[in-house]
C-alpha cells in the first residue's frame, strides 16, 4: 500500500476542505450572531405556519365564510388531503382551511371579493408560491431550495394544483410521467426506445428513483434504504456485498455499463457490442490511464474473431460473485 | 432451447378469430345488459353509511395478432390475448367529513389483471389526525430474449462425421422471470408534533432464465431464480418547534438469495447412451482428447459424442446467500431561523452477508479433470457512515448562499473459504477417478469509497424575473480494493488505494421574461486529476438550456437541448463520450374537444476509447489497427468507436366531436441508425440500426350516464435495417385489438 500518498492525502485534508468548509461555518457564526427569531416581515406576516399575533387573527374569516361564494371549489377543495389542516387546532386560523394557504380573508370579503386583497396562487412568483407551501411542507421537502427544481425557480404550481388536480395522491395537476415530460421533452424519447424501463406502461413512476422535490445526490436519485443505489431496490440480487465485487459497479455506480432511462441497446447497455463495453476498462491502454489498472493483467488476450464469444458467457456473474473472483460461478 | 415458448403458446391462443367471437358475444351481453341498466340508471355516486361511494371498472379483453420474431415482441411488449380487467377504481369519502371509526377517506384502483405482463394496485386509506395509510403492489413479467445477447454468433456449417452443430438461435441468457413488489406504509398522528411511521416491503423475483459457464466447453444452465427482499421501517417525527422536525428511523432489509443452476442443453449422447453436451458455442469443430472427430456417430438419435471431449453430464450449483442490513439514521430539518433552511442527516448500516453452504457438483470432462465437488463458505460485511449537511440562507432579498457537505464511507470486508475436490479421467464413459485430496482456496478481500462532497451556491436575483448562480464543488474520493490475485502491478492481498479529486463549477441561469415563458440554462464543468478506469472522466462538461412557454393555460411548448461531453484524453487512451440532445414538445388543448400533443426529439450517444484487443484474423472496417508494443501481446488497437443518433417524434390528437363521443389517434416512432466497430466479422448492428414504431387509434362512446363502451387498435412495429446474422429475425410486426366496457357506480 503506498502510505506515503495516504499520509499525503491526510495532510491536505484540513487545508482542502478548510476552505470548502468555510462557508457554511462562516454563515453560522454569522447567524449566531443574529438572533434566532421568528420572520416577522411584512410580507411574510399572512404566510401560514406562522401563528397569527391576536390582533391579526380577526383577519381571518374562516373555510366556512369562503364556501358562501366559493362553493364549488370549496367541495372539491374538502375531499383532499389539505382539508385536513381544519383539524389543525393548534396553529390557530393561519393553519386551516383555506386561509392556511391563501391567507387572511377578511379584506377580501369585505372588499367584495377584491382579489388584490387575497394571496393567488395563478398571480404569484415562484418564490412566493414555493415559500408559502413549504411553510408547512418544508419537512416533508428539505432539499427543495437548493435542488436543481429550485434553483430553475419550478414553482410548487408547476406540478400541483390543490383544486385541479388529475393525481389524487400527490395532487398533481397531471399523472406521471406526463407531468414529468411536459418539462422534460429530452426524457420522453429514451422510454421510446426498443429497450427501456416500464415508465410509459405504468409498472414504475419517475419518482421511484427520483425525488423532484431534491435529495443530497446528484440527478435528485434516491438511494435505498439500506444507502445502496436504488437501482438495487428491484434487482436486489445485484446489491451484495460479494467476496469478489466487481469495483467499478460500488464506485462508479449502474450507469457506468448501463443507460437506465432507455437504450436502443439490449439490457439498457450503454453501446450495442458487450465485449466493446468490457474491453473499454480490461484493455492494456488502461495501464496508461491508471497504474493501478481496473483490469487486473491489463485486459484479456482472448480471440474476438476465432473464439467469439460475448464476455458475460463465461463471465455471467458480472455484478460480483461469492465463488470465483473471474465473475465465472 | 424452448423452455419459454410454452408459457407463449400458453397465454397466446393462436386462434385470434376465436377470441374476437367470444369477445364479441361478451360485449352483446354487456351491452344488453348495459340497455337494461339503462332505464334505471343509478348514480355515478353513491351515499352509503356516511360516504360518498365512486367506482369504475373497464373490463374487456385483447386480441393479439402477430407476425415475425415471438420472441422479439415479447421481450418488447408482451401483451397477449384474452380477457381483462383493464383497470377499476373504488373511491370512499366521508360525506362532509364527518368522522368514521374506521377511516374518511378510501382510495383503491388496479390495472392490468387478468393477463397483461404489468399489474399494479393501489390503496390509500386516511383518517382525520388519526393515521394514514398507502399501498402500492406491482407484478411485471420480464420476458427477454434478444437473441443478439450473449449470442457466439456461431457460423453454418460446422461440421463433424455428418454431424452438423446447431447455430444459436434465441439469448443464451434469455429471462422469463416475474417480480412482485409490494410496498406499505403507515403513518400515525401525520400533522401532530409527534408522528410515528411504520413501513413494510415485500420483494420477489422468481421465474426460469438461462445462463452459461465456462469449465471446458461453455455449456447452457437453466437457472431458476428465487430471490426475494423484505424491509422493515419504523420511524418517529418530532416536530420541536414550528418548522423544525427530528426524525430517527430504523430500516431493517433481509435479502434472501435461493437461486440455482442447473445443466441444459444436452443434445447429444454417449455410446452407452448417457446424455451429454459439448457446449452450445461450437464455432469450430472441438477438439478431444483422442484428436478423434467430436462425433463419433451422427445416425443415432441423438448423435453420439466421442468421451474424450470435454463435455458436461451433470452439474448443480446452490449458493443460497442470506444478507441483513440494519440501517440507523438520524435526520434534521429547521427553517425556524430567520432566512435560513438546513437540513442533515446521518447513517449507518452494518449489513451481513452470509453464504454458509455453497454447493456445486461437475461431472464431465475438463482437461483431465472428470468430476469435482466445491463445497464451502462465504461472509462479507459492507458498512456504510454517511452524513450530509444542507444550509441556505437567503441574505438578502437579492442574495442566497447555499452550502451542501456530503460524507460516504463505505467499507465492504469478505472472505470466502472454499474446498474442492477433484477426481480426475479423461473419457466420459469411465467413471471418474477417486478424489483427491481438497485444494482449499481462501480469499479475503475489500473494496472501499470514501467520499467528500461539498459544493457551495451563490445565486443573486437581481430582478424576480431572473436569477443568477454560481457553485464551485470540491471532491475527494479514495477508491481502496484489496485484490485477491497477484496482478501485474501488485501481489495477491496487496492494496491498492486510487485518490481522486475534482473541482467543479457550476453556472446557472433562471430567466422568466413573461409570467408565461421560463428558460433556465446551466453550464458545468469538472476536471478530474485522476481516473478510475480509462471510460471514467477526467474532464466533463455540461451545457443545458430548457424553455417553457405557456401562453395560455391549454398551451405548453417546451424545449431541451442537452450537451454532455466526458474526456479522459491521455495516452493511448484518448477517451470521449458525449450524449447531445434537442428536443420540443406541445400539448395544446384549447377546448375539451380537441387536444394535441406534439414531441420531436433529436440525441446522439457517441463514444470512442482506444483498446487493445486480439482477433484474429483481423477485422476489417475502420479503426483497427495493428496493436503497438503497450497493447502486450494483444494483436489489434481499436477504437471503440460507437454512435447511436437517434430520432424520436409522437404525436397523439384528441377530437371529441360531441359531448359522449371522444377519439384519439397519435403515432410515436424511435429510430437509430447506428454504427459501431466491430470486433469480429459475423457481427451485425442489430438493434443500433432499427426502428420502433406504434400507431394506436381509439374511441370511447359514452352511450349512457354510467356506461362508456371503448375500443381501441394499437400497432407496433420493430424492424432492423442491418443483416440479419447468424440468428433467427427480430423483426415483428403486432395488431392488438382492445375492446372495453367501462361502468361507473
Amino acid at each position: 500500500m503506498n502510505t506515503t500518498k495516504l499520509r499525503r492525502r491526510h495532510s491536505r485534508f484540513p487545508s482542502r476542505f478548510a476552505l470548502a468548509a468555510a462557508g457554511p461555518v462562516l454563515m453560522l457564526l454569522v447567524l449566531s450572531s443574529r438572533a434566532v427569531a421568528v420572520d416577522k416581515s411584512p410580507q411574510s406576516a399572512n404566510a401560514p405556519g406562522d401563528s397569527a399575533p391576536s390582533s391579526e387573527a380577526s383577519k381571518y374569516v374562516g373555510a366556512e365564510t369562503c364556501k358562501t361564494c366559493h362553493e364549488e371549489l370549496y367541495n372539491h377543495w374538502e375531499k383532499t388531503p389539505h382539508w385536513k389542516t381544519t383539524l389543525n387546532k393548534e396553529g390557530g386560523p393561519s393553519h386551516q382551511g383555506c386561509e392556511g394557504c391563501h391567507g387572511p380573508g377578511a379584506d377580501h370579503v369585505a372588499g367584495g371579493g377584491d382579489k388584490t386583497k387575497i394571496f393567488i396562487f395563478e398571480k404569484a412568483s415562484a418564490t412566493e408560491v414555493n415559500t408559502r407551501c413549504l411553510t408547512c411542507h418544508v419537512g416533508a421537502h428539505p432539499n427543495f431550495e437548493r435542488s436543481a427544481h429550485g434553483h430553475a425557480k419550478v414553482s410548487c404550481n408547476d406540478c400541483h394544483s390543490a383544486h385541479a388536480f388529475k393525481s389524487e395522491a400527490n395532487l398533481l395537476k397531471v399523472a406521471q410521467p406526463q407531468l414529468c415530460y411536459s418539462c422534460h421533452t429530452d426524457v420522453k424519447p429514451a422510454f421510446a426506445q426498443a429497450f427501456h424501463h416500464k415508465v410509459d406502461e405504468g409498472l414504475l413512476t419517475c419518482s421511484d428513483c427520483h425525488d423532484p422535490h431534491g435529495t443530497f445526490k446528484g440527478k435528485q436519485l434516491k438511494s435505498t434504504a439500506d444507502q445502496n443505489a436504488i437501482c438495487t431496490k428491484c434487482h436486489a440480487e445485484t446489491a451484495g456485498p460479494f467476496v469478489f465485487e466487481h469495483p467499478v459497479i460500488k464506485a462508479e455506480g449502474c450507469t457506468a455499463c448501463h443507460s437506465p432511462h432507455g437504450s436502443p441497446n439490449p439490457r439498457l447497455l450503454n453501446v450495442s457490442n458487450l465485449n466493446t463495453l468490457c474491453l473499454g476498462c480490461h484493455s492494456a491502454t488502461n495501464l496508461k490511464a491508471f497504474p493501478n489498472a481496473a483490469s487486473e493483467t491489463g485486459g484479456p488476450v482472448h480471440n474476438q474473431a476465432a473464439q467469439y464469444t460475448p464476455c458475460t458467457n463465461c463471465h455471467s456473474q458480472i455484478h460480483g460473485s461469492n465463488a470465483t473472483y473471474n465473475f465465472f460461478r | 432451447m424452448n423452455y419459454f415458448r410454452p408459457h407463449r403458446a400458453a397465454a397466446r391462443p393462436h386462434r385470434p378469430a376465436l377470441v374476437v367471437r367470444h369477445m364479441a358475444l361478451a360485449l352483446a351481453a354487456l351491452l344488453l345488459s348495459a340497455s337494461a341498466l339503462a332505464q334505471d340508471p343509478p348514480p355515478k355516486e353513491t351515499t352509503a353509511g356516511g360516504y360518498t361511494i365512486h367506482q369504475s371498472i373497464d373490463f374487456g379483453g385483447r386480441v393479439v395478432d402477430t407476425s415475425g420474431s415471438g420472441a422479439m415482441y415479447d421481450t418488447l411488449v408482451n401483451l397477449q390475448s384474452g380477457p381483462r380487467i383493464l383497470s377499476q377504481t373504488f373511491d370512499m369519502h366521508s360525506v362532509a367529513n364527518a368522522p368514521h371509526p374506521l377511516f374518511d377517506d378510501l382510495s383503491e384502483s388496479s390495472s392490468g389483471y387478468g393477463g397483461d405482463p404489468y399489474d399494479v394496485t393501489t390503496l390509500r386509506m386516511s383518517k382525520g389526525k388519526i393515521y394514514r395509510f398507502q399501498g402500492l403492489f406491482r407484478r411485471d413479467r420480464q420476458y427477454f430474449d434478444y437473441d443478439l445477447l450473449d449470442n457466439p454468433l456461431v457460423p453454418l456449417g460446422v461440421i463433424s462425421n455428418g454431424y452438423t452443430f446447431p447455430q444459436v438461435t434465441d439469448s443464451p441468457h434469455a429471462f422469463n422471470t416475474v417480480r412482485r413488489m409490494m410496498d406499505v406504509g403507515l403513518t400515525l398522528f401525520p400533522i401532530s408534533k409527534v408522528s410515528f411511521r411504520t413501513g413494510y416491503s415485500h420483494n420477489t423475483d422468481e421465474g426460469p432464465s438461462y445462463s452459461s459457464q465456462h469449465s471446458g466447453a461453455d455449456v447452457l444452465f437453466f437457472q431458476n431464480w428465487r430471490n426475494s427482499t423484505d424491509s422493515w421501517m419504523g420511524a418517529v417525527d418530532w416536530k420541536p418547534v414550528s418548522k423544525t422536525m427530528l426524525t430517527f428511523e430504523e430500516n431493517v432489509t433481509h435479502y434472501k438469495g435461493n437461486t440455482d443452476w442447473q445443466l441444459t442443453g444436452l443434445n447429444l449422447q454417449l455410446s452407452n447412451g448417457t446424455p451429454v453436451t459439448l457446449g452450445f458455442d461450437n464455432v469450430a469443430v472441438p477438439s478431444c482428447g483422442d484428436k478423434n472427430p467430436p462425433i463419433v456417430n451422427s445416425s443415432t438419435m441423438p448423435p453420439t459424442a466421442n468421451p474424450t471431449c470435454n463435455g458436461f453430464l451433470q452439474y448443480f450449483r446452490t449458493a443460497p446467500t442470506r444478507t441483513l442490513f440494519p440501517t440507523e439514521e438520524f435526520r434534521f430539518q429547521s427553517a425556524s431561523i430567520k432566512n435560513i433552511q438546513m437540513n442533515g442527516d446521518v447513517r449507518y448500516t452494518g449489513g451481513t452477508m452470509n453464504l454458509p453452504a455453497y454447493t456445486e457438483f461437475f461431472n464431465g470432462s475438463d482437461r483431465g479433470t472428470r468430476a469435482y465437488t466445491t463445497t464451502g463458505l462465504a461472509t462479507g460485511k459492507r458498512i456504510d457512515v454517511s452524513a450530509d449537511f444542507g444550509i441556505l440562507w437567503q441574505i438578502s432579498e437579492k442574495f442566497s448562499l447555499a452550502d451542501q457537505f456530503d460524507f460516504v464511507d463505505f467499507r465492504e470486508p469478505a472472505l470466502s473459504n472454499l474446498s474442492e475436490i477433484d477426481q480426475a479421467g479423461t473419457s466420459l464413459l469411465v467413471p471418474p477417478g477417486p478424489p483427491q485430496p481438497p485444494a482449499v482456496t481462501l480469499a479475503s478481500t475489500f473494496l472501499g469509497m470514501k467520499t467528500k462532497t461539498n459544493t457551495l451556491t451563490a445565486t443573486w436575483e437581481p430582478v424576480e424575473k431572473a436569477s443568477i448562480s454560481l457553485g464551485y464543488r470540491y471532491q475527494e474520493r479514495d477508491i481502496r480494493w484489496v485484490m485477491p490475485l497477484s496482478t501485474d502491478v501488485y501481489a495477491n492481498g496487496t492494496s491498492s488505494t486510487v485518490p481522486i479529486d475534482e473541482n467543479a463549477g457550476i453556472l446557472g441561469f433562471a430567466f422568466q421574461p413573461t409570467r408565461e415563458w421560463r428558460i433556465n440554462a446551466k453550464v458545468e464543468a469538472s476536471f478530474d486529476d485522476k481516473s478510475y478506469t480509462q471510460i471514467s472522466p477526467r474532464q466533463l462538461y455540461r451545457y443545458h438550456i430548457q424553455s417553457r412557454y405557456k401562453p395560455r393555460q391549454w398551451a405548453t411548448i417546451t424545449g431541451t437541448f442537452n450537451d454532455l461531453e466526458r474526456r479522459d484524453n491521455i495516452t493511448l487512451v484518448n477517451h470521449l463520450d458525449h450524449i447531445r440532445s434537442v428536443s420540443f414538445g406541445a400539448t395544446l388543448t384549447p377546448n375539451p374537444r380537441y387536444g394535441l400533443d406534439l414531441n420531436y426529439g433529436y440525441g446522439d450517444v457517441f463514444s470512442r476509447t482506444t483498446i487493445c484487443y486480439a482477433s484474429t484474423p483481423a477485422p476489417v472496417g475502420p479503426g483497427a489497427g495493428a496493436a503497438p508494443a503497450d497493447c502486450g501481446t494483444n494483436t489489434n488497437l481499436g477504437t471503440g468507436y460507437y454512435d447511436a443518433p437517434t430520432e424520436y417524434g409522437s404525436f397523439a390528437l384528441m377530437f371529441a366531436p360531441i359531448k359522449t363521443l371522444r377519439t384519439n389517434v397519435g403515432y410515436q416512432i424511435s429510430a437509430v441508425n447506428g454504427a459501431t466497430e466491430f470486433l469480429n466479422p459475423r457481427e451485425v448492428p442489430g438493434s443500433l440500426q432499427s426502428k420502433y414504431q406504434s400507431p394506436f387509434f381509439n374511441l370511447a362512446w359514452t352511450f349512457h350516464p354510467e356506461w362508456t363502451l371503448k375500443g381501441g387498435w394499437n400497432y407496433y412495429g420493430y424492424g432492423e435495417d442491418g443483416p440479419v446474422g447468424p440468428t433467427s429475425p427480430r423483426n415483428f410486426h403486432a395488431n392488438i385489438t382492445t375492446l372495453a366496457v367501462h361502468y361507473e357506480f
